[in-house]
């Protein structure tokens, strides 16, 4: 079997401080991306993503153990040899003085090019191919001042392509787009390591993208600790509820999803099937009620949902009405319960 | 690598590719040089026909003796130090804004000039050059000496902001340019208290900046070490390229950044340093060169920037040089006086379109 694309061994992330001191992120970790997987680095803000991703690229150096490339140590390769095997794409902004796209894409050809930087035949090629396969061709004359934040993003992309590594890795990438261009960007590298066999590498903070794009995930959590394995895998072991607990976030294996409001008002009960019963557990949850199939004894109201009509039946409080939409709904049975409440005070 | 997802036919290399810089602006610009060239010959108090300057610079004779020597020994030497001049400090400034990622960089700004000059007055309190002399009559060795303090001069400084650059932003660091600039200045003055009255009055006239009192032999070592410059300045086009990403961007590139900042700045101290210790303080010529060069070749490239930057940096000094010299009835017209008023208005421009506030790293 080949050697994985990336290899973590024994390493530990961190900074030197003065004196001999350190300040430690992360150690003893044993990690390794095969080769063409597209592995996703998760972790909340300020857990060390970036740390990680800046030690593997060689930005910054460990403070124990190796990185390996295709099992040649990070260490041990010239700085133009690391930047024919890895591409990076990182978090911060690019001042392009004016550069067109292509130009700055063309800066990717460095490792590759004589001492003047004078693009050849080959290398002229690379650029137009990584412009291709970002989708970017289409506005290569242009300026990379003038362009959205997701064009930009891919152009970067692009020119980390135009290095040709077998290695890529992104840090926060998706950071700061709107969700289409998440979903965008995210299906653009998915497609890049599964098309030509390249390894990718990405660090993002959005765990649901991340559950559904990564082939691999590496999870780490404020203390340094970090789980590896397929998205599923690391939901069902319970790594990715316990990750965000310390964040103070519920996550649901059931749903996929974060409890945000933990319910604690009446019950109610709801009746009904189908995509519309469905949104009122997820309207009457969002509001802070707890959900019943079927009007328990303790159930304060009930809701008869009408799929096919698109409508609403409220019983409470002996009382009868119906609403033609949730939020005229949820408003009458909001009302109701606080009527119910100032009588019962009164009384 | 096998399959990608679809190859591009061959063709598209060129057909995306952006068009290149044309000869046209080229032509332009070495055209304007030319024109204010012999201006600078033809004008002055004296005016002197075309046709008479040509004949001269040829090696024939004028029409009138007492050209020869207004041309030939007065204002040649005075238009070649300041085409030398404007392209060295025009390319010193070019290098600086790429490696401190800082467009308001600039070597009078950046305190470069006054510390070659601090580099130069402690050589003349040191060696005791000078003397009653004036600049244009000292001999070869003072002169390699003047140049090398004011280029040690201004390499201390650029190694103080080369400290300070990861740490502040954009416009903290120009202005702690411009305040240790001032400090420089200060200990000029400090300096200059040691020396001989006739020294001082040397100094004095040369504090102000000027191409005037350049000879052919100082010109002749200006010229090469400018040239020196600019040699190792193109050898630097690509790492300079590279740069233009920011320093992060730029080791993952494969490139050497600390060696190559340092090697970029030493440059750019040469360049300032040599033209200040031979004209004296010249301002604005370091950011007005290479922005106009940008804004001329739209073109970021430093393979067509740092020619481009060279010319214009000359064509300015010598046009500058040329208003200075026209005859005035009243001679109150200072070089730098001349740069300031198109230098200053573009400074508060840059600033104004926000150049000032981005972080320097």
């Amino acid at each position: 079997m080949s050697a994985p694309a990336i290899a973590l061994e024994g390493l530990a992330i961190g900074y030197r401080l003065p004196r001999r001191q350190e300040k430690r992120i992360a150690s003893d970790l044993n990690l390794c991306v095969r080769e063409g997987q597209f592995t996703v680095l998760l972790g909340p803000n300020g857990a060390g993503k970036s740390t990680l991703l800046r030690t593997v690229c060689g930005l910054q150096e460990p403070l124990e153990g190796h990185v390996l490339l295709g099992g040649r140590d990070l260490a041990t390769l010239s700085a133009r040899e690391r930047a024919r095997a890895l591409g990076v794409v990182l978090t911060e902004r690019v001042d392009t003085w004016g550069l067109t796209v292509w130009d700055l894409v063309a800066l990717g050809r460095a490792p590759h090019t004589r001492w003047s930087g004078q693009l050849m035949e080959d290398d002229r090629a690379a650029v137009a191919r990584a412009l291709h396969e970002t989708d970017t061709d289409g506005f290569a004359a242009r300026r990379v001042a003038e362009l959205s934040d997701g064009e930009k993003q891919r152009v970067l992309v692009a020119r980390a392509l135009a290095q040709q590594p077998d290695v890529l890795v992104l840090d926060e990438v998706t950071a700061f787009l709107d969700l289409a261009r998440r979903v965008e960007i995210m299906q653009l590298l998915r497609r890049l390591a599964h098309t030509s066999g390249r390894t990718l590498l990405l660090s993002t903070h959005d765990l649901d993208l991340a559950l559904r794009t990564a082939d691999h995930l590496w999870m780490i959590d404020r203390q340094g600790q970090v789980y590896d394995g397929c998205p599923e895998d690391l939901v069902l072991a319970g790594s990715v509820a316990e990750v965000f607990r310390h964040e103070g976030l519920e996550y649901d294996p059931a749903s996929g999803r974060f409890e945000l409001n933990q319910p604690s008002g009446e019950r109610v009960g709801v009746s009904g099937s189908g995509v519309s019963t469905q949104w009122t557990r997820h309207a009457l949850e969002r509001l802070g009620f707890r959900v019943d199939h079927e009007a328990g004894e303790e159930a304060v109201a009930l809701v008869e949902v009408d799929g096919d009509e698109l409508h609403w039946r409220l019983r409470c409080g002996g009382r009868e009405s119906s609403h033609a939409t949730l939020e005229d709904l949820t408003r009458a049975l909001e009302l109701q319960l606080e009527t119910a409440v100032a009588k019962g005070g009164s009384e | 690598m096998t399959e990608r997802a679809s190859s591009p036919p061959a063709l598209s290399a060129d057909r995306l590719r952006p068009q290149g810089v044309g000869a046209l602006p080229w032509l332009v610009l070495l055209a304007a040089v030319a024109a204010i060239f012999l201006l600078e010959l033809a004008l002055g108090v004296v005016w002197i026909p075309l046709r008479d300057v040509f004949s001269l610079l040829l090696g024939f004779d004028a029409s009138v003796d007492r050209w020869h020597r207004i041309v030939l020994d007065f204002r040649l030497p005075r238009t070649l130090t300041a085409l030398t001049a404007g392209a060295a400090l025009g390319v010193c400034g070019l290098l600086l804004q790429t490696t401190f990622r800082n467009p308001l960089a600039d070597p009078w700004f950046f305190g470069l000039v006054h510390s070659a000059r601090l580099g130069v007055a402690l050589f003349v309190v040191i060696s005791g050059s000078f003397g009653s002399t004036v600049l244009a009559s000292l001999g070869l060795l003072s002169n390699l000496g003047l140049a090398l303090s004011a280029g040690l001069g201004a390499l201390a400084m650029t190694s103080v902001l080369l400290a300070l650059a990861p740490r502040v932003g954009a416009v903290t660091l120009l202005l702690s340019g411009l305040m240790l600039g001032q400090a420089a200045s200060g200990l000029v003055s400090v300096v200059l208290h040691f020396t001989t009255s006739a020294q001082s009055r040397a100094f004095a006239q040369w504090n102000d900046g000027t191409f005037v009192h350049v000879g052919f032999s100082q010109w002749s070592l200006l010229v090469s070490i400018v040239a020196l410059g600019f040699a190792c300045s193109v050898v630097l086009a690509k790492p300079l390229n590279v740069l233009l990403l920011g320093e992060n961007y730029a080791h993952t590139l494969g490139l050497a950044v600390e060696r190559s900042r340092r090697a970029t700045v030493a440059v750019a101290a040469v360049l300032a340093g040599a033209v200040t210790a031979f004209c004296g303080p010249v301002a604005f010529l370091g950011i007005l060169a290479p922005h106009l060069a940008r804004v001329f070749f739209r073109s970021a490239d430093h393979r067509v920037l740092l020619p481009a930057t060279a010319l214009v940096g000359a064509g300015l000094a010598a046009l500058a040089d040329l208003i200075v010299h026209l005859p005035w009835s009243r001679h109150f017209l200072h070089l730098n006086a001349m740069l300031g008023l198109v230098g200053g208005p573009t400074v508060v421009l840059l600033l104004l379109r926000g150049y000032g506030t981005r972080e320097s790293s």
